[in-house]
């Protein structure tokens, strides 16, 4: 993961994607995010992932709400509103229209 | 010994290393600053405060009760550095449903940096630290006038040949009145919000030609030997002074008389002590403050800067001397012998006590009235060869 990763523009551009995806089985708050980020290609850190979140938040796709935490300062949880949810499915679709492309596009003829 | 200070992160007290609360600061406002144009700025650094106090949280219990500079740099190299959303390069994945925030990326990434905001919005403040050569005046001026600090140097040393050293005089007094960038948030004021000193002086050092470093490194060293030359010059200068003053004195405690001929016959050797003592001290103290001006603005003498007290005794010091010289002048009337017409056959009139002399030099012989009252001449002494006489009169009448 160093700066001259030649596909770091690629996973930097899905990783929108990635977090819509992370938070589509529930509500998470940003540790666990990057916790189920961490050993997938999407590993990322609070400077970036605070940053998107807060992005998403004002495009209406996620939610979120405060929790009192055992251990520490109290949680913001996130969670996918119906735009979000919409967004993650048009997205994910279309990541899959590109793969089909891309494949397609690399058939012998 | 490490000094500790309480910080408040997201409503938690904590016991940081100084050094860590340095880190820290500098990231927050690092990230602040990333972060210029982020609608939701304050409630990210809130978030942002929240899960370094979550990580700190995670410490082993023991290692809590002092969190060390290390530790902090740990936490803040697992939060990365900020990246602000729209910034991302993205690949537009659904134009139908294109968003607003989507429209941005790619005119942000070519705009300057976040952060960077025109020189009206920079303030004007000494850059001290690793890259200051002396007091930082010129990386001030080069970070406020987004300028390479080694171009600002080589026009310094050049104002400073041209204008015969009036440029010196500039700088000293630019690095007293000047206010150095102390805090992270005066810093980023210095270098226009964006950047904060490191990275611009690293940018600086990477846009630096190696030419222009050399001759940067170059400079250095001419202005650090040109300092050092001149502290050396100044207390020559001081101790000349002292040794004149007390050979002064001196000479006033073992030959009194020969000394207060100078004055009106009955000064008291006392006055006349005070009165060179004053004297003496006008060129002294301005030379010892120039002396100290040079020695604070060149970095290694920081740490034996002059006391507060020290400079107001010497300076009202010196108002009074001022004071009691100008005093003196009026109230020590020096023997009232004025030269008043030197002609070029060596004659020379003078006024003493109302009375006018001409002087012979030439011939060692002193006449009656002025020396063009040609036709009045009249040949009243001739000047003893001995030095002292009793005859004389009480006047000393010298010719030069």
């Amino acid at each position: 993961m160093t700066e001259s990763d030649p596909f770091r523009s690629v996973r930097r551009g899905l990783l929108e994607l990635a977090v819509l995806t992370a938070l589509a089985p529930g509500r998470l708050y940003a540790a666990e995010i990057l916790e189920r980020l961490a050993d997938t290609p999407f590993a990322t850190q609070e400077g970036t992932l605070y940053p998107l979140l807060g992005k998403l938040r004002r495009d209406g796709l996620l939610d979120h709400e405060w929790e009192e935490s055992d251990s520490g300062p109290p949680r913001k949880y996130h969670r996918l509103t119906d735009a979000g949810r919409e967004r993650r499915t048009q997205l994910d679709a279309y990541w899959q229209d590109l793969a089909t492309t891309l494949e397609s596009l690399g058939a012998p003829r | 010994m490490n000094r500790v200070t309480i910080v408040n992160l997201a409503g938690h007290a904590w016991h940081v290393e100084d050094a860590g609360v340095q880190s820290l600061d500098t990231w927050l406002d690092q990230a602040r600053t990333r972060l210029a144009t982020d609608p939701d700025r304050d409630e990210l650094m809130l978030d942002f405060e929240r899960a370094i106090a979550d990580r700190l949280e995670h410490l082993a219990p023991g290692e809590r009760d002092v969190v060390t500079a290390s530790q902090v740099d740990d936490v803040l190299a697992a939060l990365g550095t900020v990246e602000p959303a729209h910034d991302t390069e993205r690949i537009d994945i659904d134009p139908d449903a294109e968003d607003a925030g989507a429209t941005i990326p790619m005119a942000a990434s070519a705009a300057p940096g976040p952060g960077e905001q025109s020189w009206r919005d920079r303030r004007l403040y000494r850059l001290t630290g690793e890259d200051a050569l002396l007091a930082g005046v010129c990386s001030g001026l080069a970070a406020y006038l987004r300028l390479d600090v080694t171009v600002i140097r080589v026009a310094v040393v050049v104002l400073t040949i041209l204008t015969s050293g009036a440029g010196i005089i500039a700088y000293i007094v630019m690095a007293l009145i000047v206010p150095e960038a102390r805090s992270p948030e005066q810093r980023a004021e210095a270098l226009g919000t964006g950047r904060t000193a490191e990275e611009m002086l690293a940018r600086a050092r990477a846009q630096a030609s190696p030419a222009l470093a050399t001759l940067g490194s170059i400079i250095t060293r001419a202005v650090r030997a040109l300092v050092v030359l001149t502290r050396w010059v100044l207390l020559a200068a001081i101790w000349l002074l002292l040794a004149g003053w007390a050979l002064t004195i001196g000479w006033l405690v073992l030959d009194p008389d020969s000394l207060l001929d100078l004055f009106d016959a009955g000064t008291s050797a006392w006055l006349v002590g005070l009165w060179v003592t004053c004297i003496a001290w006008i060129p002294f103290a301005l030379l010892l403050a120039i002396e100290r001006g040079v020695a604070a603005v060149s970095r290694r003498a920081d740490e034996r800067r002059t006391s507060r007290p020290a400079r107001i005794a010497v300076s009202s010091a010196w108002v009074v001397s001022l004071v009691v010289a100008v005093l003196g002048m009026f109230a020590i009337p020096a023997s009232h012998s004025t030269e008043l017409a030197g002609l070029s056959d060596g004659r020379t009139t003078v006024e003493v006590d109302g009375e006018r002399f001409c002087i012979d030099a030439e011939h060692s012989e002193i006449y009656d009235g002025s020396c063009s009252d040609q036709h009045e001449l009249s040949r009243w002494q001739e000047l003893p060869q001995e030095p002292s006489q009793p005859s004389e009169p009480t006047e000393p009448v010298e010719a030069s």
